[in-house]
């Protein structure tokens, strides 16, 4: 079976089980709702998710922009300085493994209702797949081309910009499935903490209303944004690879 | 005349106490041909990177045309193709052959077509390297340490990792282009065939340390290619060579 036939079997099969589970389960609908039911929320309550999904999706965005930035650029400075990657490792090591809804806690009793500990989660969330693959691909470089380069007498800069980057980027790309994806998951969990805006808000908030349509509609809202993420970033892998003659990296 | 290369008792230590090479000394003349043969380990590559640029010698000189390699490297003067072809995998065939230009800070990419279509390369200009073979890899990888038109041309085995037949072709193909360029030429390799048809001498090195054993001159005359590699005089040179690659090799293989 190709992948596309499965991710079609799979998107067929949701609403069946469903349907299904809904039926057979016995569940009242306050627990478990049809999908005509949360298909229903969906449209007459349009406006406001659009609105709160807009929220999310601009922190998300934002945040991994920032993200891309700061590991770009520090794992960049560490392969041009080598006496760097001592002083920062022990920082990443630890940052990367403290659980981050500890830290969104942390952040949101400091700064309270505002962009910043958000910003701050997402970008948490991507930084380090994107450093992490930056710098294996920037050390992936073959090394008998940068002696060809160094025999040419090529600048630090050449040796960057014609070899080291075009090595880099099939695992630039490969880091965005995992980090633009997660901006969307980072950005839903720093508003469940402290927001008033945003999907992360819209489901505490239905969780304490006991409003399961309305937590339908958000996980789907969130599903397709996460899934649409990923899809966006595989056809753009794809296609600047294409371009550049190279095979994505698995 | 100043030589093109001169080492002068080089000596290259990689550990205390080991020696990969040992006061090796050789001149080499502008527009000579010379070919380093010898078992594995004997410090061949070692001794093409010293004069290359690409390692220090630990002890004694290396000059490349007066001055110390790396100041042949920053006059553009070096060209380097080695065993495995450094090409950028994102960059098509002609796109590899410029980027010398461009790191060279010229834009002559009229001269990357014309070498390529001089290499039989004409219809392969933009596929990338892995829509190629490995001869027209290798073809390539070699257009790149030439498009910038070096006096030196420096050669890690670089039909090493190609079939017999492919191997042999491309030997002729690297005689035929360099009857034409006349280059001084350091080439690193393992056949003895391909130094004969190639070499105005064959330097052979022993190892344990790295020092020259013998300098073998191949007086045949030129062009070798095509028929004459066939004739009793090329079979006579290659048995001589060999058997003083075995003398040299056999004395600590007993």
């Amino acid at each position: 079976m190709s992948q596309r036939r499965g991710y079609l079997l799979m998107l067929l099969s949701v609403p069946v089980v469903w349907v299904m589970a809904v039926k057979f389960a016995g569940l009242p609908s306050l627990t478990l709702p049809p999908p005509t039911l949360v298909f229903r929320v969906l449209f007459e309550e349009r406006m406001e998710l659009l609105s709160h999904t807009a929220v999310t999706v601009g922190e998300a965005l934002l945040g991994y922009l920032l993200a891309n930035v700061l590991a770009l650029g520090l794992a960049v400075l560490i392969r041009q300085a080598r006496s760097l990657e001592a002083f920062v490792t022990p920082w990443t090591v630890v940052l990367k493994n403290v659980p981050f809804v500890t830290i969104a806690s942390i952040l949101t009793i400091t700064l309270g209702d505002t962009l910043a500990p958000k910003l701050i989660i997402v970008v948490l969330v991507c930084f380090f797949p994107i450093l992490a693959n930056v710098s294996k691909g920037l050390d992936a470089v073959d090394p008998v081309l940068v002696d060809r380069l160094r025999t040419l007498h090529a600048s630090r800069w050449q040796r960057f910009a014609k070899a080291e980057w075009p090595a880099a980027l099939p695992y630039y790309m490969a880091a965005h499935e995992i980090a633009f994806t997660g901006s969307i998951l980072g950005a839903i969990i720093a508003e469940w903490f402290f927001a008033r805006k945003g999907l992360g808000y819209l489901i505490i908030r239905a969780t304490t209303e006991y409003r399961a349509d309305r937590l339908y509609a958000v996980t789907l809202i969130a599903s397709v944004l996460a899934v649409g993420a990923y899809a966006l970033c595989r056809a753009v892998e794809r296609e600047l690879l294409r371009r550049r003659g190279i095979e994505p990296a698995s | 005349m100043t030589p093109a290369v001169q080492c002068h008792a080089v000596t290259r230590r990689f550990r205390p106490e080991t020696d990969i090479l040992r006061e090796v000394s050789l001149d080499i003349a502008e527009g000579e041909f010379v070919s380093l043969i010898g078992a594995s380990g004997c410090g061949k590559t070692t001794l093409l990177r010293l004069i290359a640029g690409l390692d220090s010698p630990t002890l004694g000189t290396v000059r490349v045309f007066g001055g110390t390699p790396a100041e042949a490297c920053a006059r553009r003067e070096v060209g380097v193709a080695f065993q495995r072809p450094a090409l950028v995998a994102s960059r098509t065939a002609l796109g590899n052959v410029l980027l010398t230009l461009e790191i060279a800070g010229r834009s002559d990419a009229a001269a990357a077509r014309e070498l390529l279509g001089d290499f039989g390369l004409g219809s392969a200009l933009d596929r990338f390297p892995h829509q190629l073979s490995g001869g027209m890899q290798q073809r390539v990888n070699i257009a790149c340490a030439l498009v910038h038109k070096p006096r030196l041309l420096v050669l890690d085995e670089p039909f090493g990792a190609l079939d017999e037949l492919t191997r042999e072709t491309m030997t002729e193909w690297l005689a035929g282009v360099w009857e034409r360029t006349r280059l001084t030429t350091v080439l690193v390799t393992h056949s003895v065939e391909e130094a004969v048809l190639l070499s105005d001498r064959v330097v052979i090195l022993d190892r344990e340390p790295g020092r020259i054993a013998e300098i073998v001159p191949v007086t045949l005359p030129r062009p070798r290619n095509g028929p004459s590699s066939s004739t009793p005089a090329f079979e006579e040179a290659v048995r001589h060579l060999r058997s003083r690659l075995r003398a040299v090799v056999g004395k600590g293989n007993p």
